[in-house]
């Protein structure tokens, strides 16, 4: 057996047909941003992070198409050869104005913005102190940085406090990393709290707004905005595959210039840029954003009924109202039950099983877009009291 | 295994039975394969580890460490620094 027959044999033996069927489930699109089709039934998409519900709005599809006709399917370079055409400056020109930043740098997804960043900044002599819940790509951008990697408990701002102290020798090279909104449970990070404490130290600060990006904040620039404490946050990394309706990362800094890191960042210098048809969308989602604050709005409003409904229920959610809205469940076998039930009610949510979350439990996690209606959330809260009855 | 290590590899041994009851480890298993914890909670012993010896772990050196004995010697090694 080879390698990669070897692989494959693990993977087989590892999860059953029923867990493999459901890796990947296909959602067929309706015309809506909120409505789909999947396993042969119309259903409520509430499992995917189209927080604002952008992804059919008309400016953002025109300004696709209009790229697509008049610039062609892709780059075929990266950003560094051939791959920045007038699109990718005009939308790091756009990020650069909805931050209020003089600095900001488009990538070609969210996972590379932080495999560039992080492995950009970090090298052999870098210290990097992560929050224990950040996102996979943070942990990955920490490994290939060659960093020395340590992580403080999630959200506890007093073990991050008691680790800092422990590398105060080491200051001028620790990078910490925290998230906006917590991808699993939807929780925020104490980012005011953890900037004193960063501050001092005297240690540089990032926070990955990915979640947070068009959902928190008063223009929608994410908690650090929310918190006011934009000035007090290094860089801020982002993408638009969520808020913004496309796919594509960005950074964006208030007070470093990164456009004298970029050709550190060999995510940024070694992949292919955005398509034009992409960075078209991302550009017009900003506008949208500013433009149509009432999304956010409503966004909130389904988070809140759909949280205070299913806590209502008894059911174990997240700690606090977001537009992510999970419940935790003991056991994989009853939340594929439960996953299967809410499917057969016409409501579609991400399933989490073990290992991808902690202590053997299981989430039945709901993303909630400005874009459903109160009819909507009551048909999801109807799904969720059949599977609890 | 060195002998000094002995305080560091009961200690380990101990948290193991917390976050596994059921298993009836030794400090020659492989924490992952033989002794079966998850990835993530080999990260919950590595913040049990650091709160009992106060001690910064760094994730890095998990992937050179296999066995509760290994982890034990690295452990003591940190805290000899």
């Amino acid at each position: 057996m080879n390698l990669i027959e070897r692989r494959i044999a693990d993977n087989r033996a590892a999860f059953s047909d029923e867990e493999e069927s459901l890796f990947g489930v296909t959602i067929e699109p309706m015309g809506s941003p909120v409505l789909g089709r999947c396993q042969g039934r119309e259903v409520i998409l509430a499992g995917t992070n189209n927080y604002l519900g952008l992804t059919y709005h008309p400016e953002l599809m025109q300004a696709a198409e209009a790229a697509l006709h008049d610039h062609g399917t892709g780059t075929t370079g990266s950003r560094m050869a051939n791959g920045t055409l007038p699109h990718h400056v005009a939308l790091e020109d756009a990020l650069k104005k909805f931050y209020d930043a003089p600095s900001a740098l488009a990538f070609t997804t969210g996972f590379q913005a932080n495999l560039g960043v992080i492995a950009g900044l970090c090298d052999r002599d870098g210290v990097l102190l992560l929050d224990a819940d950040c996102h996979a790509s943070i942990y990955d951008g920490a490994a290939l940085s060659g960093a020395t990697v340590y992580r403080f408990r999630h959200n506890d701002v007093a073990d991050l406090e008691r680790k800092l102290k422990r590398l105060q020798d080491q200051a001028g090279n620790v990078l910490v990393i925290v998230e906006g909104i917590y991808s699993m449970l939807g929780d925020t990070a104490p980012l005011a709290e953890i900037c004193d404490v960063v501050q001092s130290y005297g240690v540089a600060l990032m926070v990955d707004e990915a979640h947070s990006f068009g959902v928190l904040g008063a223009t929608g620039r994410g908690l650090a905005q929310e918190c006011g404490v934009e000035d007090q946050v290094d860089v801020v990394v982002g993408t638009f595959s969520k808020s913004a309706a496309c796919v594509g990362g960005f950074c964006v800094s208030r007070k470093h210039d990164f456009s004298l890191l970029r050709r550190d960042m060999r995510a940024f210098v070694f992949s292919a840029s955005l398509p034009p048809s992409v960075v078209a969308t991302a550009t017009a989602a900003l506008g949208v954003m500013a433009a149509e604050p009432e999304r956010r709005k409503n966004l909130w409003h389904n988070a809140e009924r759909l949280y205070g409904a299913l806590a209502n229920m008894g059911l174990e959610v997240g700690p606090e109202i977001s537009p992510i809205v999970a419940v935790t469940l003991n056991d994989p076998e009853g939340a594929v039950t439960a996953w299967h039930g809410l499917l057969d009610k016409g409501v579609y949510v991400n399933l989490v099983v073990p290992p991808a979350a902690p202590d053997g439990k299981s989430l039945l996690r709901c993303s909630l877009s400005a874009a459903h209606t109160d009819e909507h959330v009551n048909q999801m809260i109807d799904a969720y009291r059949s599977i609890v009855a | 295994m060195s002998e000094l290590a002995v305080l560091e590899r009961d200690t380990i041994l101990r948290f193991v039975g917390e976050i596994a009851p059921d298993v009836k480890a030794s400090s020659k298993d492989d924490i992952q394969d033989t002794i079966g914890l998850s990835s993530i909670q080999v990260l919950e012993l590595i913040e049990m580890i650091e709160d009992e010896f106060d001690i910064l772990f760094p994730l890095n050196d998990l992937a050179d460490i296999r066995t509760v004995d290994e982890l034990a010697a690295a452990v003591k090694k940190l805290r000899d620094v």
